[in-house]
């Protein structure tokens, strides 16, 4: 039991890390995410921008993505921490995906909805505010919450660059106990809370912008 | 540090090397994924509450952990009850199970896809429940999956650098064994990124393509 | 209640000049000209996709004509501008123009995401600036008119196809506009509905002076509504008059047969 203990404490220390990691790159993710998807919407050369952007960071996996941040930006004399260097990516990666999940639900916004906000004079800002967004969020929020719990499981790569978060610290908890089932088997669990945790978020926020929709003639 | 073009090609048959044992492992993981999916999708869509649960259990179990840690599990855990695999087989095995989760979700929707009116034509028809399943249902459901499974296919593709991590030698294995040998890591690095690259994106536009198609026939 | 406004017969309500439109290979509207006077009831009638929703999509600035002009109370909506991109619309010119215009909706097109009480404040808060107690008084007072006092706190989705219809036009009065665009109001509902949605309209029509045009297939609706029908076809007008010389001796012979099939339907 004291064993067990042992190994739990610095499992939960890397607990807390792979949270600050994954809060990191959500909130970067959003920004990211929201920006591009912006880019996407407008005319002109940002659009093209945009699309390199999403393009590049969806065709290539967030390990490769973190490991040229890891091994060749150094070689630029751009030296960021680990930890930056992961929310960085997470936060980047997600945001390409949240790209285009913000595009296709501003599309889905019945054209009608916009055409009776010009019939009502509104402003171009009040027809974006009070229109598009509450109209969009209902079909932003699902696809969201597997985004953010993507980047949870993602943030296991962090590990991997010396980021002491959960996965590293059940590396090091399986050296040194040489309890493997044990450590990966809590470690597999604290994972699944934290993913429901999000999904529990996620679903309140859900239900707080959700409005009825009947059949849209 | 500038990009050097003699030493990019001269790692550059030793990254195709794992590129081999990429694709290797991506069809391999694949062919399982399909193939466990299809035991998950039957218990799903049996009706038995005995059976539904359990499959949803561990399909939402398998989805909401990462690969990474499914990985580790499999590669040190399993030997403690001598199961002796070499890495790239675990590595096969826990892609295809990781991804009998999302395949199972694509055969679930691929079925319910069908309308309810095709079974009841089918019915009145009086065709035997085999031809109908067959003839009717079956071909609907599954010219939708095909693109979906693309997806898939494309997205186990760029996690298989993951299998880096217990000693498979796939491309970016290669890659970081280069660097750790010449500490040169630009080239073999950006290589391996552009290579993926160049695949998904080749077979992105491969899939919309696809599912344009597939959608122009309903 | 809005004050009754008093058209400036001086000046027509509106002109188009000349007004092209295609979409893709199809030309929709083909030299388009005609003129409304204020305070005209203006029946627009003729077979789909003859392009009478797109005219009143175009007064309205949902849709932009290819060539031509469109005067709204004598303000021309897109004015050749001589400074660098001509293409790029003005739109604070277009919003003080769009102020006078009003436009109820084949599909309704209430906000989903709002009750409808919050249908009926949107437009006067966010485009006429009014504060909120006053524009949940007006929209109280309209949505009582329209017969749906009781369902201010209702969402959209819990309505009958009747119901959104009465909102949506308790909406666009909200806004106290000059000139009513009616889309075909009633397409997308039952008949017995539809004659309901009719009779409230013709009530408001006296109650409130507004120049008023109508895109619809009810015929009985336009004789007895009607100052002036026009007659569409392939993008034109091709015959013009009171609902008496349109309606009932018809010139044209694809009038006659565009009258005749409507007959045999209902």
């Amino acid at each position: 039991m004291t064993r067990f203990l042992h190994m739990l404490i610095p499992l939960l220390h890397g607990a807390l890390v792979t949270i600050e990691v994954t809060a990191g790159a959500v909130a970067l993710c959003i920004i990211a995410a929201s920006i591009a998807a912006l880019a996407r919407l407008s005319i002109g050369p940002v659009t093209w921008m945009a699309r390199i952007y999403i393009e590049l960071f969806r065709g290539t996996s967030a390990m490769i993505q973190l490991f040229w941040v890891f091994y060749v930006l150094p070689f630029f004399h751009v030296n960021l921490s680990p930890m930056l260097s992961a929310i960085l990516v997470l936060g980047l990666n997600g945001g390409a995906y949240g790209a285009e999940i913000i595009r296709g639900a501003v599309n889905a916004v019945p054209r009608g909805q916009l055409d009776a906000a010009v019939a009502l004079n509104m402003p171009r800002f009040s027809r974006i505010r009070s229109i598009i967004v509450p109209q969009a969020l209902p079909r932003i929020i699902p696809p969201l919450a597997n985004l953010f719990i993507d980047i949870l499981k993602n943030s296991a790569l962090a590990g991997l660059v010396t980021v002491s978060d959960l996965t590293f610290q059940a590396q090091v908890q399986r050296e040194s106990t040489l309890a493997s089932g044990e450590v990966y088997g809590v470690v597999i669990l604290m994972y699944f809370a934290l993913a429901m945790v999000i999904s529990l978020i996620m679903r309140f926020i859900e239900r707080r912008v959700r409005f009825p929709v009947g059949s849209r003639a | 540090m500038t990009w050097n073009w003699t030493f990019a090609w001269h790692v550059l048959p030793t990254l195709l090397q794992g590129l081999v044992v990429t694709v290797e492992a991506t069809l391999a993981g694949m062919f399982l994924a399909l193939l466990i999916g299809l035991g998950w999708a039957g218990m799903l869509l049996s009706g038995r509450r005995m059976l539904v649960w359990p499959a949803r259990a561990i399909v939402e179990f398998i989805r909401n952990t990462p690969l990474l840690i499914q990985l580790f599990f499999i590669y040190y855990v399993l030997p403690q009850f001598h199961v002796e695999m070499s890495a790239l087989l675990t590595g096969m095995i826990a892609l295809g199970v990781n991804y009998s989760a999302y395949t199972a979700e694509v055969y679930r929707a691929g079925f319910q896809s069908v309308p309810r009116g095709q079974r009841d034509a089918a019915v009145a028809l009086n065709l035997p429940p085999h031809r109908a399943y067959f003839d009717v249902i079956l071909p609907q459901a599954v010219i939708p999956m095909i693109p979906a499974l693309g997806n898939n296919l494309v997205a186990m593709f760029k996690d298989t650098p993951l299998l880096s991590t217990i000693t498979v030698g796939e491309m970016m294995q290669k890659a970081l064994v280069i660097g750790d040998n010449t500490f040169r890591y630009l080239e073999p690095m950006t290589m391996v990124g552009v290579l993926f690259l160049v695949v998904s994106l080749i077979s992105s536009f491969g899939i919309s393509r696809c599912e344009r198609l597939t959608r122009r026939r309903s | 209640m809005p004050p009754d406004i008093t058209p400036n017969s001086a000046v027509p309500a509106i002109e188009l000049r000349d007004v092209c439109k295609r979409f893709g290979s199809l030309q929709v509207l083909d030299r388009l000209s005609f003129t409304v006077p204020g305070g005209e009831h203006l029946f627009l009638i003729g077979p789909s996709g003859s392009g009478k929703s797109t005219v009143l999509r175009m007064i309205m600035t949902l849709t932009r004509p290819d060539s031509g002009e469109i005067w709204i109370n004598g303000r021309n909506l897109y004015p050749v501008q001589h400074s660098g991109s001509s293409h790029r619309v003005d739109q604070r010119h277009l919003r003080s123009i769009r102020r006078d215009v009003g436009m109820v909706f084949q599909h309704f097109n209430l906000f989903d995401h709002m009750r409808v009480i919050n249908n009926v404040m949107e437009g006067p808060m966010r485009s006429l600036g009014l504060g909120r107690a006053e524009a949940e008084k007006r929209a109280l007072e309209l949505l009582d008119r329209v017969g749906l006092a009781d369902k201010s706190r209702a969402w959209p989705a819990e309505l009958s196809g009747g119901q959104k219809q009465r909102v949506a036009i308790a909406r666009a009065l909200a806004m106290q506009p000059k000139i009513m665009l009616f889309d075909e109001i009633t397409s997308a509902l039952d008949p017995e509905i539809a004659a309901e949605v009719l009779k409230l309209v013709r009530e408001l029509s006296t109650q409130f002076s507004m120049t008023m045009l109508f895109v619809t297939h009810q015929m009985r609706f336009a004789r007895t509504m009607a100052d002036r029908v026009l007659f569409f076809d392939g993008g034109r007008i091709i015959e013009e008059g009171t609902p008496e010389t349109v309606l009932d001796n018809p010139r044209q012979k694809r009038t006659q047969d565009f009258l005749a099939s409507l007959t045999e339907v209902s």
